[in-house]
């Protein structure tokens, strides 16, 4: 396995972990997202894989930053 | 020359902030199993603002020690606070017994004095108990200032200029070190901890304790009566006039 | 690791007119236990391991045997191979590198890893 697509599958495991949620849920669809481009080994297309693998690891922190940041405006301060 | 800045962050591992937490069937306290822990948002925000300071002030500030007092599971939020800048840190270890803000501030006290520190930075509030008490009686224990609710932090050589969230506004307010600060939400906007930077904090120091070693006995000064949910509200009611309005407050004897 | 230098120590002392220096170390272990744990033996180390996959969702209620092989006997892929190592090194909180990772393919090969690790834990 490509070093670069390992270790970002270990990140958005990572962040799914930390998400408060369902993680064999999250984990699912980030397995069949990658085994969908299983066939993608290299060049442009990895690249442009991996870059969406990162948008979504971003979006993965964001949610978890609005939520949990929410939540305590919400309780404490509205 | 001002003196060197030692740092101590006290954090407390807490039922996820953006879950609903559910009443024991005993009515007694929460339910804690199969649920995801974290660390308590304020005390995220106060690691946050310790890191961020040694960065502003590398040569001034020494050290930042995490410390946390709970059960032995707290060593993940001890990992998370390395992960996100802390050095060092210490495990008090109680086992799942509740421990009271009293009870915190005594054990903090110690730590304070063993680890020489001269600036606290803690959360406002678990958000847990919601005590915000912690704060308040380290530095009624220490003798220290205190700068509780800080929004904003600078800090220059020995003096920290805190602004703190009042009623009806903003106060500010300059400190000489020794001194505890708790945070409010606004201070800052906490990093998320990335996975890398998670397996490179394992090998920084967490050092296990158990209360005795500070010569702290644990006593319960509180007894729980009961936890309930607070009473469903009530659907309201749409009236069509400022006339109804006031007839339906009059009903309801608000007026 | 300091327990075990204590009771070396402690035995020492017994024996010949050894200075006793034993108590300050005492003292000193009540502030610092960097793993309260006992020693990681093999034995312990299998046991971890296989309540490890039996709590792992894709292998649960399937048999795990030392020679269980992940991808033939317990039907995982590659990426839940990846996900199963990250799950051992955060049970021994260690670090296993790529290249010692791609090794490991069944779960006597992770036993054996770990019990080459001397920070393991």
């Amino acid at each position: 396995m490509n070093p670069k697509v390992r270790q970002l599958y270990k990140d958005l495991l990572w962040l799914a972990k930390n998400y408060p949620g369902d993680y064999p849920k999250i984990r699912d669809k980030l397995h069949d997202g990658f085994i969908r481009n299983a066939r993608v080994s290299s060049g442009e297309e990895l690249e442009k894989c991996l870059e969406h693998g990162e948008f979504i690891a971003k979006e993965l922190q964001s949610l978890y930053f609005l939520r949990t940041y929410r939540a305590v405006k919400r309780n404490y301060y509205d | 020359m001002s003196s060197k800045i030692r740092i101590l962050v006290p954090v407390k591992r807490v039922i996820d902030a953006a879950l609903k937490p559910r009443i024991n069937k005993t009515n007694t306290g929460v339910e804690s199993k199969g649920v995801k822990f974290s660390m308590n948002p304020f005390c995220d925000i106060a690691v946050e603002e310790a890191v961020k300071i040694k960065e502003a002030h590398k040569e001034a500030v020494e050290s930042i020690h995490a410390v946390s007092i709970g059960p032995s599971k707290a060593q993940d939020i001890l990992r998370t606070a390395l992960a996100k800048g802390v050095d060092t840190s210490t495990l008090v270890d109680v086992g799942e017994q509740e421990i009271e803000p009293l009870q915190v501030s005594k054990l903090l006290k110690k730590v304070v004095e063993q680890k020489d520190s001269n600036l606290v930075i803690l959360g406002k509030q678990a958000i847990d108990d919601d005590s915000n008490q912690t704060g308040q009686m380290l530095a009624g224990l220490l003798g220290w200032p205190q700068a509780t609710n800080a929004s904003k932090v600078v800090v220059e050589g020995d003096f920290v200029t805190v602004t703190r969230e009042v009623d009806g506004g903003a106060e500010t307010i300059r400190a000489k070190l020794p001194l505890i600060i708790t945070t409010d939400l606004r201070l800052n906007e906490p990093k998320f901890v990335t996975l890398p930077k998670m397996m490179k904090a394992k090998k920084k120091p967490l050092e296990i304790v158990k209360p005795d070693a500070y010569g702290v006995t644990i006593e319960e000064r509180l007894e729980i009566l009961k936890v309930e949910e607070p009473p469903a509200r009530s659907a309201g009611v749409k009236v069509s006039s400022v006339d109804e309005l006031v007839s339906k407050l009059q009903e309801l004897k608000a007026l | 690791m300091l327990r075990l230098s204590c009771s070396r120590l402690l035995k020492g002392s017994r024996a010949s007119a050894f200075p006793l220096r034993v108590p300050s170390l005492v003292a000193q272990a009540q502030w610092r236990q960097y793993s309260a744990a006992p020693a990681l033996t093999k034995d312990i180390i299998q046991e971890r391991i296989v309540e490890l996959f039996e709590s792992y969702d894709k292998t649960a209620g399937k048999e795990i045997l030392p020679s269980s092989s992940f991808t033939r006997d317990l039907g995982l892929d590659s990426l839940d191979t990846v996900e199963v190592v990250m799950e051992i090194e955060n049970e021994f909180s260690i670090i296993i590198p790529d290249h010692e990772a791609d090794e490991i393919k069944t779960v006597q090969q992770a036993i054996d890893f770990i019990a080459s690790q001397d920070d393991a834990c």
